[in-house]
């Protein structure tokens, strides 16, 4: 019981966190794929059936562009961000410094309240 | 690869139909790299296992095209409510007290074979029901796909001082529920109807062996009783147009309670509420019958009138209980 409510809070948690983690990530061309092994090498666990709609949706919002290209004898679609989402990721950031910076405040206070510091 | 193949082709027809081919290209590549992936870690092909397992993990064809998928819901989070209402309202407080006060007697008295009319009605409710719910459910779902827009502009444009005035602390009172309220006026409109219909036009019903009719006491309190039913009309109008003014509502329903006693006791009295003729039975069956229906409608006095006994405790009960204080009212929430 107690690690299902774990588990809905933190995916959604997570949620908002993911668009900023793939649009940071794709400054750099990548496809789906090689997006989610770099992702999970920074410790960032995307579910293939989130990550891909995912990038489907940020780019019919135009923070994205996409192109199919042959690599290693296959077919690929590259994605990249768009200069908007350039934009975008550049206030996003700053809102999740903001959040970040606040987030920590509030907790070393609560902290310093629970343990009398 | 024929498993990919396979799979690919169980996902097709559950994805979007302009986007199907653009999806299943990326889904084939991704998990061919991931094949290829996993077989040079191993060193070796992987066997058909091996390739269950990645598509498995992937998920049910149904799973993987649901996320490709928009928002799936016929009416949605700020229409729901509202529906829910709606439909509750209609199908529970107006269509079936019609049906049982109003469609079910008139078929019944006024049919050349009651029984089989009100089978009838009986075989049509479900197909009556659905209908209503499909008509409420289409309302709605149009309101949902062509209005969100209008709506929701609608939504933001409101003034918190519309809101109702809190009552004073010392007026603790639960408002009126809206449904009961509109029951109450739907059943008053329904009763006094009825009342008018059977005793102004139809007082008298032929059964083929018996004709069966009203005795003089109903026609000589026609008034008084019509008075009784229709009494309940602006208490359901209060209950709904006023629903703070619980301490009235609750007055006036003690007061028609109170006046529905008196008028059972005076037509209970009379001792014969039916009459009966026939030419194709005789005398002495013809009391039988009559003995028996009277009996009937004796026991229903009795029913009713502990039925009427009951809601008149409940109703002092809620007005006694206005000035009972209550422990949160000190924090200013007293009127919640």
């Amino acid at each position: 019981m107690n690690s299902d409510r774990f588990e809905n809070l933190r995916l959604e948690l997570r949620r908002g966190c993911l668009v900023l983690a793939v649009l940071a990530q794709l400054r750099t061309e990548r496809y789906g794929y090689v997006l989610r092994k770099a992702l999970l090498d920074q410790g960032m666990d995307i579910d293939e059936n989130t990550l891909y709609p995912l990038l489907r949706r940020l780019e019919t919002q135009g923070l994205l562009v996409s192109q199919w290209r042959e690599q290693d004898k296959r077919n690929k679609r590259f994605y990249r961000v768009s200069a908007d989402g350039e934009v975008i990721l550049k206030q996003l950031l700053d809102e999740w410094n903001a959040i970040n910076s606040s987030l920590n405040r509030v907790i070393a206070e609560s902290d310093a309240v629970v343990h009398g510091v | 690869m024929d498993l990919i193949e396979r799979y690919l082709r169980a996902v097709k027809p559950l994805l979007p139909k302009a986007q199907q081919d653009d999806i299943l290209a990326e889904l084939s590549e991704d998990l061919r790299s991931q094949i290829e992936d996993r077989a040079a870690d191993l060193g070796r092909e992987l066997d058909e296992d091996e390739v269950a397992a990645i598509i498995k993990k992937r998920g049910l064809p149904i799973r993987v095209a649901s996320a490709y998928l928009p928002p799936q819901y016929l009416i949605g989070p700020l229409w729901f409510p509202l529906y829910r209402f709606i439909l509750k309202l209609v199908m529970l407080w107006v269509q079936l007290p019609v049906m049982l006060w109003i469609v079910a007697p008139t078929l019944y008295f006024t049919s050349p074979d009651p029984k089989s009319a009100l089978l009838g009605l009986v075989s049509r409710l479900p197909a009556i029901a659905i209908t209503t719910f499909g008509i409420i459910t289409f309302i709605f779902v149009c309101l949902e796909r062509f209005q969100f827009g209008a709506l929701k502009t609608s939504l933001d444009d409101w003034d918190p001082r519309s809101l109702p005035p809190l009552l004073p602390v010392t007026a603790q009172i639960q408002p009126a529920l809206r449904s009961v309220a509109i029951s109450e006026l739907v059943s008053a409109i329904g009763v006094s109807v009825a009342w008018v219909y059977f005793v102004r036009f139809h007082p008298s019903v032929n059964f083929d062996i018996i004709q069966m009719s009203l005795a003089p006491v109903w026609r000589n309190n026609f008034w008084p009783i019509l008075l009784l039913f229709m009494s309940g009309i602006p208490v359901g109008c209060i209950g709904l147009f006023r629903p703070l003014s619980e301490r009235l509502h609750s007055s006036l329903r003690l007061a028609i309670h109170a006046g529905s006693l008196i008028f059972m006791a005076a037509v209970f009295k009379a001792g014969t509420w039916i009459e009966i003729t026939s030419t194709k039975r005789s005398a002495v069956q013809v009391a039988e019958i009559l003995k028996g229906y009277n009996l009937g409608i004796r026991i229903a006095f009795v029913v009713v009138t502990i039925i009427v006994l009951a809601q008149i405790v409940q109703e002092v009960r809620r007005i006694a209980s206005f000035k009972t204080p209550r422990p949160w009212a000190a924090n200013g929430l007293a009127a919640l």
